[in-house]
């Protein structure tokens, strides 16, 4: 009866196995990244006894998990793709938060509601406050916006930074389990350590939420993990670092970098998925532009607002000075570079700015400027300086091949955009000179009021005479020079500024322009101001600064919104993976709780065979005695 | 396909966390009124929602510039129609002087009264507004623009310029009129020409009945009736220096007619007395009743004194009823802006209530919709949270006893 005795300690055995791989199963319901393992039972080589093939009982051949490693695979990407759209959504979100926060549309509506009351009682010195608190709330407006983007600039420099040292610590952790696999599947003679798998399939998971990845196994048990376009990060059991790096033009942009033979790259451009690859994304195609489009606000609005604010006569009798300060344009050079150019707004092609950054780069005999936002070239040859889009670009010292810089015209124009005049007096609100008709003229003729057509003439604030002849027909300005033959409603230019008379003249009939001194309540240069706002200025010459603004909270919002949509369809897609791979791997209850009783009943009916056997075995001691 | 344990939690836990979303989604769209919470919502809407926010700020403010506007213009007619009123007391005045029975203190007393109304237009013509402003002063508003010299002469020191106000996307209005139009440039005699007697003559022969006959042959040239014995006179061009009729005979109230005018000459003129009738020119209303009110005050002790006192009070009576038909005139053209200020509000108006609409259709929720929304969320979450006990209830091992 050995037989029967041994068949029935095999099946206990196995039968423990079973029972306890179950309950393996049971204990891991929640651990993440498990997957179900079961026991391969075979039955014993049987025995020749003469009349046939008698069993031997039953081994374990193996205990294997339930993987798909091309499940997982598909997973790793879904979840790649999934961290991206959820982490670019999040993002821009929250600058169209900034954006749609309603501060900034009231303070430039403000600035214009109270730029026209001073405009209804120039000579009033509460109204000239009003409006200048109201230019000082709408430049803090423009500060504070940018400064929620350099906040925002700074979380994703952190966010990379955070992100490598996340990755570093996955890489490291994969090369030691390379190893323990490794050696594992030495000691187990081949038989998987599956837990050691599931850990290293976890990992690999929790890492291509961070950046998208390849793998590829190797016939150790090790698997080389590849980031970008083939960067290898783990190779066996060992693994190499990432770094965050400035960028190498500009220091305020974090970049990914990898350091290869000594040589530290940045190998941003390289990763297409993941939350990297989302921040990324974000910055190059939402925070910057946005940040752009703001500058170039704060530029416009204050470089034609100081113009017009200069054609005009303040409460001292003076022309007016700048309304507004801004920041300046940014020229990043490589510090390889032999030549300097230097990069300047252009007052009269305000319209064409874009919103883009700009790469330049030497090749030897021309320029090659590439606007960044949509990689658009153009070859500037010569010695400059170059008018493109708004800017113009001067070459200073001799450039060399291979110079380059990065130029942002618009990133840091809001920042330092302040107010320039505090003296309410100072408010150049007046017309700089009056037109008037002597109260002893005979004829019938009448003068219009000056218009200003250029500020910076010398002899703007000159007094100008206008007298007619005998006959009429002509007329002699301050009593000397040619006389000129006289049109009704002809412009007469003088001096930068504009007159038409109308009407009939009489001999010695005298028209008059004096400097406006004391035209406190003139508002004529305050009107021209007021006519900005709705003036189509920039985006060549097609948005008001209003428009301007609206637009960019358009645009962030179309972006966050379409974020939104894929991110939700990257979703679904990843729920889809994440139930296929389940479907294979992880636990149901339901089957645990069915399999102990099977294996149960199976180790119940061993233990019956031992005492079967058990008793057989007493009744042959039995009947002998 | 195998369901497992952790799917069916899941699943179900993310129905109640979806739903839960959907319910705070509407519950907040209800709670704030608004359907866009940030542009992402609806990124088109969220910029013309701006855009009409702006256009109807700028409404709000064209509204206030038109009241501001009309305020002022109601201010300056006012001051206008004082003037006006006094003017007409004036005429009176004179037309009462006029009368000779009036004996020469009598007519000082009616001066002095003159005088007095002669500073009730100052006084008009120099008003402030609420802002503290000089109505008539042109845009040199803190500054007095009447004052009166030495030689009591009223002269204007504002200037010809007059705000603007905006009161519609490119559209200003002048808030009024300089006090060099409504008080300065008022031209006497009869608008065209104007007559005068003299200052050396001796007779009793005065012009009347000066009109414009023929407007295109009319010169702004001086122009000189000079008696060369009794009845005979020369007619010569002062500005061209030539003699244009010579040796005419003189017939009492017969019509002179020249430079497209006809004048009258009536009277006894003696040899030498002079009749200047020369190109209208610019009197301010002041000069107007100064004058008037001097040659009222005058002793009238001779034949030529009494004459020249009917010959200038007739000339006064022109130049105030040319004064009212300018003040008249200034009055309709403020009214004019009234009435365009007037259609600008309502068409203001209106916009603004079209703007409105527009934004509160891309902003404001359908209440209605919204409210039926969540309370339909709000079914399906409790049901959904239902489901999940019921779903996670169900276990074999719960049958394992």
């Amino acid at each position: 009866m050995p037989g029967a005795f041994d068949i029935g300690v095999s099946a206990l055995l196995a039968s423990q196995r079973q029972l306890s791989t179950t309950s393996h199963n049971i204990a891991n319901i929640n651990t993440e990244g498990y997957s179900r393992q079961k026991v391969s039972l075979v039955q014993r080589p049987p025995e020749f006894v003469g009349a046939g093939f008698l069993g031997k009982g039953v081994d374990v051949s193996a205990i294997t998990r339930s993987a798909d490693q091309f499940l997982n695979a598909q997973l790793r990407n879904s979840a790649a793709g999934e961290a991206r759209a959820a982490l670019f959504g999040q993002m821009t979100a929250q600058v169209d938060a900034v954006l749609s926060d309603g501060t900034f549309g009231p303070a430039i509506e403000r600035y214009f509601s109270t730029l026209q009351d001073v405009n209804n009682d120039p000579s009033s010195a509460p109204a000239r406050e009003v409006f200048l608190s109201a230019a000082k709330t709408l430049t803090n407006r423009f500060q504070d916006l940018d400064a929620r983007f350099s906040v925002l600039n700074e979380s994703v420099n952190q966010g990379i930074a955070r992100r490598v040292t996340q990755i570093n610590s996955f890489t490291s952790a994969l090369a030691s389990l390379n190893r323990d696999i490794t050696q594992a599947l030495g000691v187990g003679q081949g038989q998987p350590p599956n837990d050691l798998l599931d850990q290293r399939d976890h990992l690999l998971q929790e890492m291509s939420r961070v950046v998208s990845l390849s793998t590829l196994e190797q016939p150790d048990g090790a698997v080389s993990v590849f980031i970008g376009n083939g960067q290898l990060l783990v190779n066996g059991s060992t693994s190499v670092p990432l770094v965050a790096i400035a960028n190498s033009l500009d220091s305020a942009r974090t970049e990914v970098g990898l350091t290869s033979g000594g040589v530290t790259t940045a190998i941003s451009d390289a990763i297409t998925n993941g939350e990297f690859a989302g921040l990324l994304a974000f910055r190059d195609e939402i925070l910057d532009p946005s940040r752009n489009a703001i500058g170039r606000l704060a530029a416009t609005l204050s470089l034609t607002m100081n113009a017009q604010h200069r054609a005009g006569l303040d409460l001292k009798g003076a022309l007016g000075g700048d309304l507004f300060a801004f920041g300046s344009t940014t020229v990043n050079g490589a510090p390889s570079n032999a030549g300097t150019v230097t990069l300047a707004l252009d007052p009269a092609a305000l319209g064409n700015l874009t919103d883009s950054d700009y790469r330049l780069v030497h090749n030897g005999t021309d320029f090659i400027l590439t606007r960044l936002t949509d990689g658009s070239q153009q070859t500037l040859s010569g010695a400059g300086p170059f008018a493109v889009d708004g800017l113009t670009i001067t070459v200073g010292s001799a450039p060399a091949a291979g110079d380059q810089y990065l130029l942002q015209p618009s990133r840091y124009l809001a920042r330092g955009m302040t107010t320039q005049i505090t003296d309410p007096l100072k408010l150049a609100l007046a017309n700089p000179v009056k037109s008037s008709a002597d109260l002893t003229n005979i004829g019938s003729a009448q003068i219009r009021a000056p218009q200003i057509l250029d500020a910076t003439a010398a002899g703007l604030l000159t007094p100008a005479q206008l007298v007619f002849a005998t006959p009429p027909t002509s007329f002699q300005i301050n009593g000397a020079g040619p006389l000129i033959p006289y049109t009704s409603g002809a412009n007469i230019d003088l001096n930068g500024w504009r007159i038409q008379i109308t009407g009939t003249p009489n001999a010695g009939d005298t028209f008059r322009i004096d400097p406006n001194t004391n035209g406190r309540g003139d508002n004529r240069n305050g009107l021209a101001l007021s006519n900005l706002r709705s003036t189509e200025i920039l985006v060549g010459g097609t948005a008001s600064y209003q428009d301007s603004y609206s637009q960019l909270v358009g645009r962030v919002g179309a972006r966050g919104q379409q974020a939104q949509i894929s991110r939700d369809a990257l979703r679904v897609q990843l729920q889809n993976a994440e139930a296929s791979r389940d479907a294979v791997s992880a636990v149901n209850l339901d089957e645990e709780a069915a399999n102990l009783i099977r294996f149960q009943q199976a180790f119940q009916a061993a233990a019956q065979i031992i005492q079967v056997t058990n008793e057989t075995f007493n009744a042959l001691i039995q009947a002998v005695r | 396909m195998r369901i497992t344990s952790n799917q069916i939690f899941f699943r179900s836990l993310n129905g109640v966390l979806n739903l839960q979303e959907e319910v705070q989604k509407y519950q907040q769209q209800v709670a704030t009124g608004k359907r866009i919470q940030q542009a992402a919502d609806d990124p088109v809407g969220a910029a013309q929602s701006l855009d009409l926010g702006n256009r109807l700020g700028a409404l709000k403010q064209f509204d206030r510039n038109a009241n501001l506007a009309s305020l002022r213009l109601s201010e300056q007619e006012s001051a206008i129609e004082g003037t006006q009123n006094t003017l007409q007391r004036v005429r009176e005045l004179i037309l009462q002087t006029k009368n000779r029975s009036l004996s020469v203190a009598d007519r000082r007393f009616v001066a002095a009264e003159v005088g007095e109304r002669l500073n009730e237009v100052f006084n008009l013509a120099n008003k402030r507004n609420s802002s503290n402003e000089y109505i008539f002063a042109g845009t040199a508003a803190d500054a007095i623009p009447f004052t009166t010299n030495a030689a009591g002469t009223v002269l204007y020191t504002g200037n010809q310029n007059v705000r603007e106000l905006e009161i519609a996307e490119g559209r200003t209005i002048g808030e009024g009129l300089s006090g060099a139009d409504v008080f300065m440039a008022i031209r006497n005699g009869n608008g065209t020409f104007v007559t005068n007697l003299g200052a050396a003559n001796t007779g009793t022969g005065r012009v009347i009945n000066g009109q414009v006959t023929d407007i295109t042959a009319f010169t702004t040239d001086s122009l000189r009736v000079v008696f060369t014995a009794a009845n005979t006179y020369d007619l010569i061009n002062d500005t061209t220096g030539a003699t244009v009729q010579s040796g005419q005979t003189y017939t009492d109230g017969a019509a002179l007619a020249f430079n497209g005018v006809t004048v009258a000459i009536t009277g006894v003129p003696a040899v030498g007395d002079e009749f200047l009738i020369g190109p209208s020119q610019n009197q301010s209303v002041f000069a107007t009743i100064a004058k008037a009110k001097q040659d009222m005050s005058v002793d009238l002790v001779s034949p030529e004194l009494s004459a020249k006192f009917s010959f200038n009070l007739d000339r006064a009576l022109g130049d105030i009823d040319l004064a009212m038909d300018s003040l008249n005139s200034i009055r309709a053209q403020i009214g004019a802006r009234q009435n365009a200020l007037e259609s600008q509000t309502t068409t203001n108006a209106d916009v603004s209530v079209q703007l409105e609409a527009v934004k509160s259709h891309l902003e404001d929720v359908d209440m209605v919709a919204a409210i039926s929304h969540l309370a339909r969320q709000s079914q399906a979450l409790e049901a959904a949270q239902q489901a999940f006990v019921r779903v996670q209830g169900l276990s074999l091992f719960n049958f394992l006893r």
